[in-house]
């Protein structure tokens, strides 16, 4: 309860600090906004509605491409797991291909697809598959044997083995990659948004940035920031931790 | 007559070359028979029941066989229960009693009440809905056992189950296990390192050698049931087999202190 206090008051210093450096006029206003100016910016954007259908734009986005990546990355990932072979010969380069910047795919997504929702889409798949496929496949090659062991002795086969044993076996380590697909994806849906695509959180950066509004441009960021937290910690956060105590694991 | 292994051997590959794990294994069980296998660690003894429970594959003249019919793989015939951590985490007490008739298609009217009776038998219907972690050792055992009974094997293959259990705790699942033993009538096969736990589950108690394990002796245990492990015949008899033992982990000791 104290630290909650104290953190309360940390933060409140921090802003304090922030308004009386404003007030200091060492930079002019356009460069150098008050809190209250993007908090006022804040309230406008959400009562004129731009920041709400540019919340809703973007989150449309990401659940959509983030649900495909999930779909695609828990399939690729248990195929890589179950036949060796696949994993002998792309393994490695998958590793190598998880290290490439996901906004990196946006070019080859627009020669593909054109200027669209499609190019996008691409992009924020490509970022989060990775990391869940290959923590899908670390998770199964890390299921205790002894599950397996027990698992078969009871006549666990095929589909059911799948679905009864190794996938909720492998959950805490598909949950932790979620995590970091999450984090690729949303950072390459903004990254993408700003470069091309009208509407979303992204766009109303950039927008910003024409209007040479500081405050709006602050005030988008404050809420992909608080977006990006809000999905992290407290769904995907909650999750693991669930999934950690429930699995008898320690918490990391 | 029901499980019959005849010339069972098993060589493991390894870094180092090949090593001989069993070698000329031959016994039968008979149905509803206790038997306890002993022996000092690195033995073989898990790998005696891997075997017969169709996880592991024996040296290839080797035969094992139930009913007359050669083992190929694992069943739901042979329910192996493990030392311990082979509960499924994800499933609360009662889904882990149930998977097994889930895998094995039972009708899913029957799956519950089965389940039901069996969490009974070992006493822990109150607990059907927490999850494993919330289970001490001894009553995650128990579960074990109602998991591996309720899918009406043939036999059990018991692997050192209460080997990390407390003394007092390790008491209770004896008496408990002879309980239910005794009631349903399964051939048990039962693996330990402990000489008065063997002698107070088996009907015959099997000592095996070490490396490579083979059959040394073989001991009837004549005992009233049930038994308790502070009773004086059954110390008294611990005793004699522990002599044939001893040998047996002097000479493992011997081995793996000379070797450098």
């Amino acid at each position: 309860m104290i630290r909650h206090v104290e953190r309360l008051a940390l933060y409140a210093a921090l802003l304090g600090l922030w308004e009386l450096l404003f007030r200091l006029e060492l930079w002019p206003e356009y460069l150098f906004p008050s809190p209250l100016g993007v908090l006022e910016s804040l309230l406008t954007g959400f009562a004129n509605k731009t920041f709400l259908v540019g919340i809703l734009v973007s989150m449309k986005r990401i659940l959509l491409g983030y649900g495909l990546s999930l779909v695609f990355g828990v399939a690729f990932g248990l195929m890589l797991a179950s036949m060796k072979l696949l994993d002998e010969f792309l393994g490695a380069p998958l590793l190598g291909l998880r290290t490439l910047p996901s906004i990196c795919w946006l070019p080859l997504g627009l020669l593909w697809f054109g200027l669209n929702e499609r190019a996008i889409l691409f992009v924020v798949v490509m970022g989060a598959a990775f990391s869940i496929s290959l923590a899908t496949a670390d998770g199964v090659r890390n299921i205790s044997p002894i599950y397996l062991k027990a698992a078969s002795t009871m006549g666990a086969r095929g589909i059911r083995k799948y679905i009864g044993v190794i996938l909720p076996g492998a959950l805490p380590s598909i949950v932790t990659g979620m995590k970091l697909g999450w984090s690729f994806a949303w950072r390459s849906l903004m990254a993408g948004e700003m470069l091309f695509v009208s509407l979303g959180l992204g766009h109303l950066l950039m927008m910003g940035r024409e209007l040479n509004d500081i405050r709006q441009v602050i005030a988008v960021m404050v809420v992909i920031v608080a977006i990006g937290v809000v999905v992290d910690r407290l769904v995907l956060g909650t999750l693991e931790e669930r999934i950690r105590e429930r699995w008898g694991l320690e918490n990391p | 007559m029901e499980l019959v292994l005849r010339n069972v051997s098993k060589t493991f590959r390894t870094a180092n070359g090949p090593i001989k794990a069993l070698e000329d294994i031959d016994f039968q069980v008979d149905t509803g028979e206790f038997v306890c296998f002993i022996g000092p660690s690195g033995c073989g003894k898990s790998t005696v029941l891997n075997i017969i429970a169709g996880l592991e594959k024996p040296d290839p003249h080797s035969t094992v066989s139930i009913d007359g019919s050669p083992v190929e793989g694992p069943g739901p015939d042979r329910i192996l229960i493990f030392q311990q951590d082979a509960l499924f985490p994800w499933l609360n007490v009662i889904n882990n009693v149930e998977f097994g008739l889930k895998m094995k298609k039972f009708p899913n009217e029957k799956v519950r009440p089965l389940a039901e009776e069996f969490l009974r038998m070992v006493h822990l219907s109150r607990f059907r809905n927490s999850y494993i972690h919330e289970l001490s050792g001894g009553m995650r055992q128990r579960v074990a056992l109602a998991r591996a009974l309720v899918v009406n094997p043939k036999m059990l293959l018991m692997d050192e189950p209460f080997s990390s259990l407390d003394a007092q705790t390790r008491e209770r699942l004896l008496m408990l296990l002879q309980t239910i033993w005794s009631i349903i009538g399964k051939t048990i096969i039962f693996v330990t390192h402990n000489i008065r736990e063997a002698v107070c589950l088996g009907d015959r108690v099997i000592v095996l050698t070490a490396s490579p394990g083979r059959i040394k002796r073989e001991f009837r245990i004549d005992l009233p049931r049930p038994r308790r492990l502070g009773d004086g015949r059954l110390v008294e008899t611990s005793n004699l087999i522990m002599g044939d033992l001893k040998e047996e982990i002097d000479k493992v000791v011997r081995e793996e202190m000379g070797d450098d």
